[in-house]
């Protein structure tokens, strides 16, 4: 035991004096976009002006097994069916897109070594992710290489952030839009003010939507009169219907939507209004399998899709459908439809950086990428995704008011189109 | 068609070939010491010329069978089952990830601090363990790693809460004295993992053979004897505890450092952790030195070679599989197996050894020739190994 007891002193005495060796040199990133994007901070400058000549690599590092994997296959089986028409488009002014995947398991240490392997070993040109664990495990490394991480299927606050991370774009709204949007909805409906209660997960995308209404109602009169996170559902839901509230705000993800739907369906609760944020969008999933619970729960929705009657004869969205059927993947799936858009505007800032004055190269792609204002035909009217790199950076700030109808199946438009601006 | 020679061969008794003994301290045993040193350092060597994702990949093994090790030295050689060891991996990490980003601290002045917390945390959690035991005491240690990502989200002024810590590359520039930039980092935590893991395992082999150890051992094989014997039970298994905690917060220290990204939402912290670490410890072998870096390096392995198999939910079904054959067929664990196989050829046994003594005298008689080796029986019975032997059977008589 001597023998252990002297050896973990000296460990820790070596330790400890070389750390004193060692210093923290960090900080924050400061100055304005155009600098932060600039090829001198990275680790091979030459390669991220180099043109993009062969064949453009999309990099994806995504749950391939585990218990997401069923989801965010359904994903990338719609984002590979975009890059493969844009493939028989001729690829990229001639480029074809190649897709490699690695499988992350959605746990960050795989999408950190994934991502090591995406830029070292597969020589990906542009990478994407789904995720914020996601995200944030891959950040680091890609910004400092300067590979560009293009709208990750993520709304992670800090990467909207084009200073702090010049390499990284998601094509989620963030919480802070999205709950701006709601706030606007319930102020058209109660133009004299109303009281809310919200359920929100304690994760990170739960609180973010919580703290984005509070932040969104301020200065208007509507009242926030509880936020409940989503533990039991059960127990949130008899404890917001005691507040009185009129509104209910569910800030969760798909299955805190389903469960806390069911839940008050159970306790008989019945607000004049129950919104839930738009990754809760699937029909199949979430909206279906509550049944009578969800009747007139209402979402905010940006895209023409199968599943909405006015858009089932419209042109892109036959595009859609004949693409993704064709790659085997369903197209009523909101998953696949998430996949497809990803691609999409991913495509659209490959086409416009090889006219772009950078070209098809890193650096070109991702000054794309931060300026974009798109019009993608699957977008319903009066929806964009517009960025223009330094004071705007959330692509997705309007939307259209969907209730869902029990009986039919169907979402059913309440509203018009709603911008958070 | 077997010949009568044949079958009067097969009736004969069966000779197994005796294995070799080596005695410590002999010559042979140092030659065969020198090349083991030689060939790891020869591997690391080796491993600093692998492309960034593969040494990356080496630095997660490495840091993996740290926490490994902790978990080992609680569970394979003490026989208190852990499964909140997730959450002391966590208390170093977010030990780390604090002080570097809120205190300025150079992230390897950060590891003693995670390691001296995970001792602290390990300790309090040990004390149950005074008068709960098996499954009960197994019930605490969940409870610690169902909480942890709670309290992670509840103290969120220091944690990030939901959102979690992110540190950036910035903040984890090699030291200036080792000459690496910060695009170097991976080589730099390669070699601190390696250092790491190395002298943690020999500190863990040093204290296995101690008079503490074999108190250790003794917990877990028979506490009642063991007390008998004037062993103070209870503050073997808090010391240990304690230690064991110590060893996983330096890893989840190095994983911090390795990963930058800390969450209580993406299972690094959780009980898929604690589950990750178990699994590894019983696939490499409890109780054994070399089980955690084998089983380490199985379960960050096998998932890729599963998922290069097939895709989708169906290479995490080959990966249960491929587990399941291993256990079926290993229950022992890798090290374990590998052990006792090597001990059919080569025995290590301490220098007082009878035999050892009988080669040392005859070499006197002899005129000082030193062969460092000699055939003894198979299975030793006659020679029990003493404390200090590496025996398989004495280091995983309980499973």
């Amino acid at each position: 035991m001597k023998t252990s007891k002297y050896g973990v002193i000296g460990v820790a005495i070596t330790l400890a004096l070389a750390s004193a060796c060692g210093t923290n040199t960090g900080g924050t990133t400061s100055g304005s976009a155009e600098e932060a994007l600039s090829s001198e901070n990275c680790a091979d400058p030459a390669a991220v002006t180099g043109e993009i000549t062969d064949e453009l690599v999309v990099g994806i590092s995504a749950a391939l097994s585990g218990p997401a994997a069923q989801a965010i296959g359904q994903v990338l089986q719609g984002a590979e069916a975009r890059f493969e028409l844009a493939n028989q488009n001729g690829g990229i002014d001639g480029v074809e897109i190649s897709v490699v995947k690695r499988d992350d398991g959605f746990t960050p240490e795989r999408a950190k070594t994934n991502v090591q392997a995406l830029i070292d070993q597969d020589q990906a040109d542009v990478l994407t992710t789904l995720g914020g664990g996601q995200v944030d495990a891959m950040s680091d490394y890609q910004n400092e290489q300067c590979v560009p991480l293009l709208n990750a299927i993520s709304s992670v606050p800090k990467y909207y952030d084009p200073v702090q991370f010049p390499w990284t774009t998601q094509d989620l709204p963030a919480a802070s839009i999205e709950e701006a949007a709601i706030a606007r909805l319930i102020e058209e409906r109660y133009p004299d003010g109303v009281e809310v209660a919200m359920a929100s997960n304690p994760n990170e995308s739960g609180q973010a939507y919580a703290e984005a209404f509070e932040a969104a109602i301020e200065g208007t009169d509507i009242r926030l009169v509880k936020n409940e996170p989503i533990v039991d559902p059960a127990t949130t839901a008899s404890t917001l219907e005691a507040t009185g509230a009129k509104v209910l705000n569910i800030g969760g993800i798909g299955t805190d939507c389903l469960s806390m739907m069911n839940a008050i369906g159970r306790a008989g609760w019945e607000p004049e209004l129950v919104i839930v944020p738009s990754n809760c969008t699937d029909a199949k999933l979430v909206f279906e399998p509550a049944g009578e619970a969800a009747d007139g729960v209402e979402i905010l929705r940006w895209f023409k899709e199968p599943i909405l009657e006015e858009y089932e004869d419209d042109d892109a969205v036959l595009e859609f459908v004949e693409a993704v059927t064709a790659a085997g993947a369903d197209p009523s799936s909101s998953y696949v439809l998430s996949g497809w858009a990803m691609a999409d505007i991913t495509v659209n800032a490959l086409e416009e950086a090889a006219v772009s004055d950078g070209g098809l190269s890193r650096i070109g792609i991702m000054k794309a990428a931060q300026s974009q204002d798109y019009k993608a035909p699957l977008f319903i009217d009066g929806v964009s995704f517009t960025v223009d790199g330094e004071s705007d950076s959330f692509g997705i700030e309007s939307f259209r008011p969907y209730a869902w109808n029990a009986e039919t199946k169907k979402f059913e438009p309440v509203g018009d189109v709603i911008s958070a601006d | 068609m077997p010949t009568v020679t044949d079958r009067e061969r097969t009736t004969e008794p069966r000779t197994e070939r005796s294995p070799v003994l080596l005695a410590e301290g002999s010559r042979a045993y140092r030659i065969v010491a020198l090349v083991i040193v030689g060939a790891i350092t020869g591997l690391a060597l080796i491993g600093t010329t692998l492309s960034v994702y593969r040494m990356s990949q080496v630095t997660a093994v490495m840091i993996t069978a740290i926490a490994v090790v902790g978990l080992n030295l609680a569970t394979g050689y003490t026989g208190l089952l852990s499964i909140g060891h997730s959450a002391l991996f966590g208390v170093g990490a977010y030990a780390t990830g604090i002080l570097i980003l809120d205190y300025a601290y150079s992230p390897l002045l950060t590891l003693p601090v995670a390691t001296a917390l995970g001792f602290a945390v390990g300790l309090i959690v040990g004390v149950p363990a005074l008068r709960i035991r098996g499954l009960y005491f197994s019930l605490v240690t969940l409870a610690l790693g169902i909480a942890f990502p709670e309290i992670i989200r509840r103290f969120d002024d220091f944690t990030g809460g939901a959102a979690g810590l992110l540190i950036r590359s910035q903040f984890l520039t090699p030291p200036s004295w080792t000459g690496l930039t910060r695009f170097e980092r991976g080589l730099w935590l390669y070699g601190l993992s390696f250092v790491s893991l190395v002298v943690v395992m020999l500190l863990v082999r040093n204290l296995m053979r101690s008079r503490t150890g074999i108190a250790m051992r003794g917990v877990r094989d028979h506490e009642v004897a063991i007390r008998s014997n004037g062993v103070d039970v209870a503050r073997t298994k808090v010391i240990t505890f304690g230690l064991s905690g110590a060893i996983t917060g330096y890893a989840g220290g190095l994983f911090a450092m390795n990963v930058g990204a800390l969450s209580p939402d993406g299972g690094s912290f959780t009980l898929v952790k604690s589950i990750e670490l178990i699994t590894a410890m019983f696939i490499g072998g409890a109780g054994t030195l070399l089980g955690p870096l084998i089983g380490s390096t199985v379960t960050v392995f096998l998932p890729e070679l599963t998922s290069t198999w097939t895709t989708g939910p169906i290479s995490g079904v080959l990966f249960g599989v491929t587990l399941i054959v291993l256990v079926f067929f290993m229950p022992e664990g890798i090290a374990g197996r590998l052990q006792i196989v090597i001990r059919r050829f080569v025995r290590v046994v301490p220098s007082d050894h009878p035999v050892a003594r009988r080669r040392a005298s005859s070499t006197q008689n002899s005129g000082g020739k030193v062969t460092g080796e000699e055939p003894v029986a198979a299975g030793g019975a006659e020679h029990p190994p003493g404390p200090n032997s590496d025996d398989a059977s004495s280091e995983g008589s309980s499973r």
